[in-house]
């Protein structure tokens, strides 16, 4: 199974779609920093003035992990249209390509071949988090330095440097959660039709349609927040609250996957009673 | 001997409230190239996807190898190649990965293999090139290198000539053949173009509306029945005249001076001593009953060909 892995990897990575993603963060992530460097001092001064009647300021609170930190606030909603594109793609462009036709015909089962694929695209959000990630960080470090975490959430707050590898190690996690969420979500979508658009644009709709009730203060929506994913898509946030509440962070990241389970499980069910007749 | 390898028993399709295939039974035997036979929209495809486990039947049974497919679906799998309708493949890679990507579906094929097959379908020195670059007739080729790829004892193609140009046809024509008698994989050809059939197979199907119309040898069925047989004599009227006085024969036609004339083949000597004896000089008698004849004849002139 591994090497049709290897293999369905390999395809997906000759698909000139896969490197939308790559590129969009390679042009995007540097802009930010550029911008952030342009105007990063003012920025942060900004957010510290009441603070600086009181407190000395010690060191470079402009720093690598602050642009981190401030890339995540601001990608984390337009990263899951960059997942969507290959996710949605998955199944339905083997329709597309009419290629369902030599992969289902062959001495594999359609749960394996699902499996694979889900494997694959699991892969593929996880590479796309990991290069947003080095490039934020990476770049950061190289144009901005190091220094302590200024987090301007409901409070601001100054993390220790020795604590910030660890905070964003568990950031990253829960952010990828989210967005294996996201990609399990297309999948299943990508399942029931024979062109890629659909499965994008329908994911697209459900994720904007769950953030504005799971954001919205009403209390119309309380009782349905719990069942809606895009609930728990702030796990990352949580990282960086002091005291860390491990408990809401391990419940979450495990909602979270419970959903990733939950999507697979059906993509299973409907699509090993599928016709193909594309 | 004659070991049955396909078997459909009672095979049944229904989309919505539209049987696409009713009570199908038909049987392969080792070593045939058969003919699966119908107009456009008969139930060929459908059938074909269901031998494939494309499509789960809404009712019936098929056996391949003695083995129910639904039951031992990768088992059976294993043995047979196929190439459903138009032969589709991820375009953006090369024709050497695509065939290693199948192979790893059957559990792994060594690269020497994979060289093999492109050899038979003469596509070794473009097996580096992206599938998009191929015409129509390459493509074709690497779908029936795609159906040899687990090295099988069946192999099912769906209108394999389809959209191809003479010469193209001639060389799948002519590839089904060599598979057949030079490494002993037993055909099943789908096809609405009735000389294909007559040309490459020996035993067929013919299928419309979803049903069986009949299945067996197919010059058996061709010899089977009445024939229409072509006669050049002189003088042309006298000859007219006794053919139409004879009883065995039903109907003659005038085809530029040529007589056409409907009887069964058993007959053809009578009639060639009736216009022989009344001194009529007996150029030619040509007995022909082709395909076509015999299938708009079975599908009672629905067919679209």
């Amino acid at each position: 199974m591994f090497k049709i892995f290897v293999l369905e990897s390999h395809k997906i990575f000759k698909k000139w779609r896969t490197y939308i993603g790559f590129i969009t963060l390679a042009v995007v992530i540097p802009l930010m920093i550029l911008a952030f460097k342009l105007e990063g001092g003012n920025f942060v001064n900004n957010a510290t003035r009441n603070l600086q009647r009181d407190f000395i300021f010690v060191g470079n609170l402009f720093n690598a992990w602050f642009i981190a930190h401030l890339v995540m606030n601001s990608l984390f909603v337009h990263i899951p249209f960059l997942i969507t594109l290959v996710a949605g793609d998955m199944l339905a462009g083997e329709a597309t390509a009419g290629t369902y036709r030599i992969l289902l015909s062959r001495p594999i089962s359609r749960t394996k071949i699902l499996l694979i694929k889900y494997f694959t695209i699991i892969f593929y959000t996880t590479i796309l988090v990991g290069v947003l990630a080095v490039l934020s960080i990476g770049l950061g470090l190289i144009f901005c330095g190091d220094g302590d975490l200024l987090v301007m959430d409901r409070e601001l707050l100054i993390l220790p440097g020795n604590e910030i590898w660890w905070r964003f190690a568990i950031a990253y996690i829960g952010a990828l959660c989210g967005m294996w969420v996201v990609a399990s979500l297309a999948f299943f979508f990508s399942s029931f039709v024979e062109n890629a658009i659909g499965p994008i644009i329908g994911t697209m709709s459900v994720l904007i349609i769950f953030l504005i009730i799971s954001e919205m203060p009403v209390e119309f929506f309380e009782p349905v927040k719990p069942y809606l994913f895009t609930s728990y898509f702030s796990v990352w946030r949580k990282a960086f609250e002091d005291p860390v509440n491990w408990n809401q962070i391990i419940n979450w990241i495990t909602y979270l996957i419970a959903y990733c389970v939950g999507l697979f499980m059906y993509t299973v069910i409907y699509f090993r009673r599928k016709d193909i007749l594309s | 001997m004659f070991e049955p390898i396909l078997q459909t028993h009672n095979l049944s399709k229904r989309f919505k409230k539209r049987f696409a295939v009713s009570e199908l039974n038909i049987e392969v035997v080792r070593g045939d190239v058969f003919g699966f036979l119908g107009p456009n929209g008969a139930g060929k495809s459908t059938t074909i996807r269901m031998l494939l486990s494309l499509i789960n039947p809404t009712s019936g049974k098929i056996e391949l190898f003695g083995k129910n497919l639904h039951k031992h679906r990768s088992e059976v799998l294993k043995r047979i190649g196929g190439l459903v309708e138009k032969p589709d493949f991820y375009e953006h890679i090369s024709a050497y990965d695509n065939l290693k990507f199948i192979g790893s579906l059957f559990g792994g094929v060594p690269q020497s293999r994979i060289e093999k097959i492109l050899e038979i379908v003469k596509l070794l020195d473009r097996m580096n090139d992206k599938v998009k670059t191929y015409s129509h007739g390459m493509k074709q080729r690497l779908g029936i290198a795609q159906a040899l790829i687990g090295n099988p004892e069946l192999i099912i193609l769906d209108e394999p000539t389809s959209g191809l140009d003479p010469q193209g046809m001639k060389e799948v024509r002519e590839l089904i053949r060599t598979l057949s008698s030079d490494h002993n994989i037993t055909i099943f050809l789908s096809s609405h173009l009735l000389y294909e059939i007559e040309l490459v197979s020996n035993r067929m199907a013919i299928i419309n509306n979803g049903s069986l119309v009949i299945q067996g040898n197919v010059q058996e069925l061709l010899n089977s029945g009445e024939h229409r047989v072509q006669i050049k004599a002189e003088p042309y009227e006298k000859a007219e005249q006794i053919l139409k006085s004879l009883p065995f024969v039903k109907k003659t036609e005038n085809r530029n001076n040529v007589i056409v004339v409907y009887t069964p083949l058993d007959n053809i000597p009578a009639l060639n001593n009736s216009l022989v004896e009344n001194s009529v000089s007996v150029s030619a008698i040509i007995p022909r009953r082709s395909l076509e004849d015999y299938f708009l004849e079975m599908t009672e002139g629905t067919s679209d060909v």
